[in-house]
């Protein structure tokens, strides 16, 4: 072979290089069963904060951490979410604390409740103590299928002398009941 | 003490088996150095030999201690019976005694400052991780396995051979050592060149501006591979200059060798193949000599420390040059779409607004580009007057050269490679002026020492601190000191207790991998830990999430083959479909197993979309361009009215028709566009995604509290199906339950 020809085997075994391993076609996969389950996701439409299942309904703003005899402290806008297996009849129930310590600095607080984007109540807390909230839910504003989320929003915090996070109030349980 | 006494042998053995090989190959080819050129010619040189034969070794699965102990004992034996030990060449004068007395006190300040850390615990982000990760297992292993998942197996790995050399016998630090013996050897180079060319004193300034570096110094120390890519192409140079006084044939096959270990070491040092043999021929060409003969022997040298890294990633990867030129050499291990990323990455590091920021963070910031070379090199546009001098015009081309890949990544340590060259031009001026040399060497001195740096540096650069002797004597043992001060190793051994033998481990960043058995799959680091991390936020993010459908409607009719062509082009985004499923009179068609999937580009993916899973999807890794397609052929004649594509919304900028291939084999546009609609996310879509991960053999996932999306891991833990397994100096460890 001529020498001037020699150097075209370069870019051929390059060529040839980049042609390589190249699949032409796949049959189809082992097909996946549909995911038509809501147990699945786990969710339920009622859950204590110590409940081993409580960070798949913490949506944010709720302590990873759980306190004392099985409480969460709640930050700024909490956020919770359950599934339901039907909209009839339900009232929203949450009992939770609003501890001496931060009623003394804070005063009267609001905590507004909302589900699914509708503003439920809005609370008035004039005490220190152990409350529950609990009030009817219109079932137009529940889904069945899908997540339903709910909000408690506090219009004023408490921040510990020694701590960086705002504090809203304490919360022991939340969801759904008959 | 005894594992002290364990880095020192690892590092030293292998040290002097470079030596020995060097010296067998010097005498061998019959060439004379003067006494200091010999020995620092034979290390580097040895050490280009014993990467290969460490390559070799590993590549028959012979990468055990043993077998690495008998090869240096053998060559050892065989340089001390050939006397090679005895140097040949003469002594060089030596420097006048005031340039003795000052280089012995501060170059020993700087070697017993840079021993203390080399020898102490490796904690390098860079080092910990893919350098010595990928080396361990290599040991682990017996030699190279087919890594396809970390594309830093990739890269070309001529000194991580000699670390695996040193790392069998003293571990990390020994590896680190090894690293150091090039940061030693290189100053020494450096002055070896300036007294044999007649500048002895431009050559002892410049080894110490270049020794002292403040980048210089912890990259040294570290198990990376700048500064022995710095000393592999100083010495080209230096042989190359030595070739164009002497014009020995003999040194011809040395340069080959030890350009081709610059391919072996660094893609970017490749740069001195075409250097070298540029200038070797011009040089032959200008005399009128004939050259052929030797231009073969440098090509085959040369070729002969490349190849087998080109084979390896060929055989592996079928990419000889992964990971870049994928576009060239498609392969479902490194995404185009990913390699465009990076090498963009490259060039802009965060934080800097603008390339006119960087003489002032190369030189004294150093937080942005990561480390500095210190003040002195301010003064680095004075070494242009050195083209006066005919070195001083070779120096400042060799700078040039070597220093023209720096943009491919404008990191500091990038620098180091045409370090030296602009370190030597800039003392052959500042030499012409009595004291100001050793003058700067003192400033130099004194701003290059960790406590001082402290003054102008930005705190977050990347420097040593102080000397470690307690460390690098293992009085203060590794676990006790890396516990303390470095989160990617309390990571890796939280994972090395908490996952079975064999686990992976999926990750958003690295760890100190060379810290644990378990292979972390870091998501940017291969297609496949990519895919698996687009899988697994499919499951909780938005804009990810298969609720977007795009239903082709036509009238009735018997198809071959059914086609999804994108046709729009260049934006930034990447096609995707996460199922493509064909209906007739309402029903979906059972995918039969005789059906044929294909797609263009990215074919490897396409039974994504048609695995029924909607946290599983294909996408075309490459940005948008007209022509990418997914077809599904029957095999036979299939009644068709309907086609769905779920897909997800990022992909705003994509256009799709439908084509089909009609009984007779003609092809016809059975839709222009779909008629899109939003469908609500299906449940479980997090526990699906976690299902597909335990498919595909993935039990572990460890985050840390900075990475993106580590909120939504953290708070619903249970909601993925996972379970925490603890937290340590901020990564967690999820276990898929």
């Amino acid at each position: 072979m001529p020498k001037r020809r020699i150097w075209l085997l370069v870019p051929a075994a390059l060529w040839l290089a980049g042609c390589a391993r190249i699949p032409d076609s796949y049959a189809p996969p082992m097909q996946r069963k549909p995911l038509t389950d809501p147990s699945q996701e786990s969710t339920g439409q009622f859950i204590q904060m110590n409940a081993p299942d409580a960070p798949v309904h913490i949506v944010r703003d709720i302590s990873p951490a759980v306190e004392g005899n099985g409480w969460r402290w709640v930050y700024q806008r909490p956020e919770l979410k359950f599934t339901l297996t039907s909209t009839e009849g339900l009232r929203f129930l949450m009992d939770y604390t609003v501890p001496e310590v931060t009623f003394k600095d804070t005063g009267p607080i609001q905590i507004a409740i909302t589900i699914n984007g509708h503003l439920l109540d809005t609370i008035h807390v004039t005490k220190s103590g152990d409350q529950r909230f609990e009030k009817p839910v219109p079932a137009e504003w529940l889904q069945i299928g899908t997540e339903n989320h709910v909000v408690a929003e506090v219009d004023k915090f408490w921040i510990p002398p020694n701590g960086d996070v705002r504090l809203g109030f304490v919360l022991l349980c939340a969801g759904f009941v008959r | 003490m005894p594992q002290a006494f364990y880095i020192l042998f690892g590092a030293v053995f292998t040290a002097v088996t470079a030596i020995a090989l060097g010296k067998l190959l010097l005498r061998g080819l019959g060439l004379k150095f003067y006494r200091a050129e010999e020995h620092l010619f034979s290390f580097v040189t040895g050490s280009a030999c014993l990467s290969f034969l460490v390559f070799l070794l590993s590549a028959a699965q012979l990468a055990r201690k043993g077998v690495f102990l008998a090869l240096g004992i053998l060559v050892i034996a065989v340089a001390i019976r050939r006397g090679a030990h005895h140097p040949a060449g003469e002594s060089q004068p030596p420097l006048p005694r005031s340039w003795r007395i000052i280089g012995a006190i501060i170059f020993t300040a700087f070697t017993v400052l840079y021993l203390s850390n080399a020898m102490a615990p490796e904690m390098s982000p860079d080092g910990s991780s893919y350098h010595l990760g990928i080396v361990a297992r290599y040991l682990r292993e017996h030699g190279f396995s087919r890594i396809t998942t970390n594309m830093y197996a990739n890269l070309s790995q001529g000194v991580e051979m000699l670390f695996l050399f040193a790392f069998a016998f003293g571990r990390h630090s020994a590896a680190a050592m090894v690293h150091f013996s090039f940061l030693v050897a290189l100053p020494l180079l450096m002055l070896a060149y300036g007294k044999r060319f007649g500048f002895p004193k431009a050559g002892a300034a410049a080894a110490f501006f270049f020794f002292a570096s403040p980048v210089v110094g912890i990259d040294g120390i570290s198990a990376y591979v700048d500064v022995a890519t710095a000393c592999n192409l100083f010495t080209i140079f230096f042989l190359l200059q030595i070739w164009d006084k002497e014009r020995k044939f003999a040194l011809v096959p040395l340069i080959g060798l030890l350009a081709g270990f610059s391919y072996a070491i660094k893609y970017t040092a490749a740069v001195a193949i075409p250097y070298a043999a540029i200038f070797l021929l011009w040089k032959m060409i200008r005399a009128r000599e004939p050259w052929l003969r030797a231009m073969l022997v440098f090509t085959g040298c040369a070729l002969l420390l490349v190849v087998p890294w080109v084979a390896k990633n060929w055989i592996i990867l079928g990419n000889p040059f992964s990971p870049f030129f994928n576009k060239y050499f498609p392969n479902p291990y490194v995404l185009i779409s990913f390699e465009k990323e990076y090498t963009e990455s490259m060039r802009h590091y965060p934080g800097l607004k603008s390339y006119g920021e960087i003489p002032l963070e190369v030189t004294i910031r150093g937080a942005i580009l990561g480390g500095f070379l210190g003040p002195l090199f301010l003064l680095a546009p004075l070494g242009l007057a050195a083209l006066r001098w005919r070195e001083g015009r070779q120096l400042l081309l060799a700078a040039a050269v070597f220093g023209s890949t720096y943009f491919a990544n404008i990191g500091t340590r990038f620098l180091i490679s045409p370090l030296p060259f602009v370190a030597l031009a800039m003392a052959i001026v500042l030499t012409q002026v009595k004291g100001i040399a050793l003058a700067l060497m003192l400033v130099h001195a004194f701003a290059s020492w960790p406590p001082y740096i402290k003054i102008y540096s930005k705190s977050a650069a990347w420097r040593l601190e102080k000397m470690r002797p307690k460390q690098a004597l293992r009085i203060e043992s590794e676990d006790s000191f890396l516990n303390f001060r470095w989160a990617p190793y309390v990571a890796a051994r939280f994972v090395e207790k908490n996952v079975p033998e064999g686990g992976k481990v999926l990750a958003m960043n690295q760890i100190a991998d060379a810290y644990t058995s378990r292979e972390i799959l870091v998501c940017y680091q291969s297609a496949l830990n990519c895919k698996l991390m687009d899988i697994l936020w499919s499951g909780s993010n938005e804009g990810m999430r298969a609720t977007w459908q795009l239903t082709f409607d036509f009238p009735e009719q018997k198809l071959r083959r059914l086609r999804v062509v994108q046709t729009a082009q260049g934006a930034s985004d990447l096609w995707s479909i996460a199922e493509f499923r064909v209906f007739d009179g309402g029903k979906e068609l059972p995918r039969l197993p005789d059906w044929r999937l294909r797609a263009r580009p990215n074919p490897w993916d396409v039974q994504m979309a048609f695995d029924n899973s909607p946290v599983t999807r294909w996408r075309s890794w490459e940005t948008l361009s007209p022509g990418m397609y997914m077809e599904v052929e029957f095999g036979k004649p299939v009644a068709v009215d309907c086609v769905r594509l779920d897909c997800s919304h990022d992909q705003y900028q994509a256009r799709v028709r439908l084509d089909g291939q009609l009984e007779s084999g003609e092809w016809k546009t059975l839709a222009a566009g779909p008629k899109a609609t939003d469908v609500p996310e299906p449940f479980g879509l997090r526990r699906a995604a976690v299902a597909e991960l335990k498919l595909r053999g993935i039990h572990h996932l460890m985050l840390w509290d900075s990475d993106y999306s580590a909120d939504e891991f953290r708070t619903n833990t249970g909601a993925w199906g996972m379970t925490l397994v603890g937290e340590r100096a901020g990564a967690r460890l999820y276990r898929f339950n």
